[in-house]
């Protein structure tokens, strides 16, 4: 606090103002004139003068005390001092672990946390990883299904089974693949539509036995199947393609009794289902639903001939045994065909044989 | 941590309270945490470390202030802090006693810790009249209480 002169014609200080200023003076903060007003005063005043006097010794008393010396071991154990629950924490606190042991803990807890959160996480929500079941099974089933048999050749017992033919060599794997998963598709979708059986697992291996099974039927299946037949009409023999020629039931329903009694449980039927993508389908479909009935092909479901979907045509249909081979070399004509033989619980007569032929869009 | 830092800090708390296991316990409490604030601040100047023991001092002193009242003062003289058998405390004493709390602090950091009137201002958070005014109320009550022992004695 900056001070300001007296005036001269200077006032005479008051006893309280010089108390108050003692200190002051004292520590030589005083201006001159307030140094020589409180000096006169102290001179003059004795009240002053013994407060002056008890500030000085009560200075040089604090500085005696001051001097009060503190050993060197409690300098020390002041610098080297900690507090207990600083001593617990700097214990605690995992930056002064030993390197490897603090290494080893966050690799533990890393690891803990990947492991909860790999084994709560969704992954079958998640797109990515969401398996397409159906296609694994269709692969599966498609990769199984690759061997094609031809029923041409009669096999007697003992005798070794005809080997499957391989799909035809201008047919891409790929497109097999895709034909076949999508008209394994599509054929899921129909069963249920043309009122078949749910698709069941393939015969990798034609058995002679399931073969001729399906020819020997007891006579009572015979009949239903003849009957049946005749229920659909006899298949017009002005629409059999050259070549072809039907093949009788009837003269074989006693061979198909002796065998039907030892297949008893087991699917005793089959059918052919065929794939094939192809393009322009508006205008393929009815040419091949025209090779089918020329061959003395029938409707064996509900649907037409050719019945359009989105995706495809679809063909369900009974034919001669003997035109197996025509129809396939027509098939062949328009593109690659792919065809499995299943085992199906529905037993067609001696000399026909059920095809379900599925006919992908390539366009789409 | 230099050594005048800790030897102020332990004559603050010896004279505050005249007991010395008290004083040792706030001299080990307060040197902990004048070195953590420290450490945050490396280059602290002199004057900012006398600010800082102001602070932190005034409020342990506060906080603890009970403590010296309730019992007599113990003073062995083994603790550490080795007082002059010449130097009589009586009057010290009387004025821990008697006198007004902010102006016996004042005493003790301007007068025996050796603090600048600055830095004990900055550290209260007043004037540094306020400060002087303090000190020199605190010496004059210290010194008649001194000039009377001195005469009983006599």
């Amino acid at each position: 606090m900056k001070q300001e002169p007296l005036s001269k014609n200077r006032r005479k200080l008051s006893r309280f103002l010089c108390q108050e200023m003692l200190y002051d003076f004292i520590s030589h903060r005083l201006d001159p004139d307030r140094t020589e007003a409180v000096r006169e005063f102290i001179e003059t005043d004795e009240q002053v003068r013994e407060e002056f006097e008890c500030v000085q010794q009560g200075i040089r008393y604090a500085e005696d005390l001051s001097r009060t010396p503190v050993t060197p071991a409690l300098i020390e154990r002041l610098k080297f001092s900690e507090l207990p629950s600083k001593r617990i924490l700097n214990k605690i606190l995992w930056t002064n672990w030993p390197p490897a042991v603090r290494l080893g803990t966050e690799a533990l807890v890393i690891s803990a946390f990947v492991a909860v959160v790999m084994s709560t996480l969704p992954w079958q929500k998640i797109s990515v990883f969401r398996r397409d079941k159906s296609k694994q099974i269709e692969i599966t089933q498609v990769e199984a299904r690759k061997k094609i048999v031809s029923d041409d050749v009669e096999v007697a017992e003992g005798e070794k089974q005809p080997e499957a033919t391989p799909p035809p060599a201008d047919v891409s794997k790929d497109d097999l693949a895709n034909t076949s998963l999508a008209a394994q598709a599509a054929l899921e979708d129909e069963g249920s539509d043309d009122h078949e059986e749910p698709v069941k697992p393939p015969v990798l291996t034609p058995n002679p036995r399931e073969k001729t099974a399906a020819r020997l039927e007891p006579a009572k299946e015979t009949k239903v199947a003849a009957a049946k037949e005749d229920d659909q009409g006899k298949p017009p023999s002005a629409n059999l393609a050259p070549g072809a020629t039907p093949v009788p039931v009837d003269s074989q329903a006693n061979e198909d009794a002796q065998t039907a009694e030892s297949l008893k449980g087991k699917p005793k039927g089959f059918v052919y289902k065929a794939f094939m993508k192809l393009n322009n389908l508006d205008d393929m479909t009815p040419q091949i639903a025209d090779i089918i009935r020329n061959l003395g092909g029938q409707r064996a479901g509900e649907v037409e001939l050719g019945w359009r979907r989105d995706s495809g045509s679809y063909y369900h249909f009974t034919l001669p045994e003997s035109n197996y081979q025509e129809l396939l070399n027509s098939l062949k004509t328009f593109g690659p065909v792919q065809i499995f033989k299943e085992s199906h619980r529905r037993v067609m007569p001696a000399g026909k044989i059920r095809f379900i032929l599925w006919v992908e869009d390539g366009d789409k | 941590m230099s050594e005048q830092n800790l030897k102020a800090i332990a004559l603050f708390f010896f004279f505050a309270f005249l007991d010395e296991k008290i004083a040792l316990d706030a001299s080990i409490k307060i040197t902990n945490k004048f070195r953590d604030r420290v450490s945050k601040h490396p280059d602290f100047s002199e004057a900012q470390s006398q600010t800082l023991l102001v602070q932190l001092t005034k409020k342990y002193f506060f906080q603890h202030r009970h403590r010296s009242l309730r019992h007599q003062t113990a003073l062995t003289g083994h603790a550490g802090w080795q007082v002059p058998t010449t130097l009589d405390l009586s009057a010290w004493k009387q004025f821990q006693k008697e006198s007004s709390e902010n102006d016996f602090l004042a005493v003790i950091w301007s007068k025996i810790l050796g603090f600048s009137d600055e830095s004990i201002s900055e550290g209260l958070g007043v004037t540094v009249g306020t400060v002087r005014y303090r000190i020199g109320n605190g010496l004059r009550a210290l010194g008649a209480m001194n000039k009377f022992k001195t005469l009983t004695k006599s």
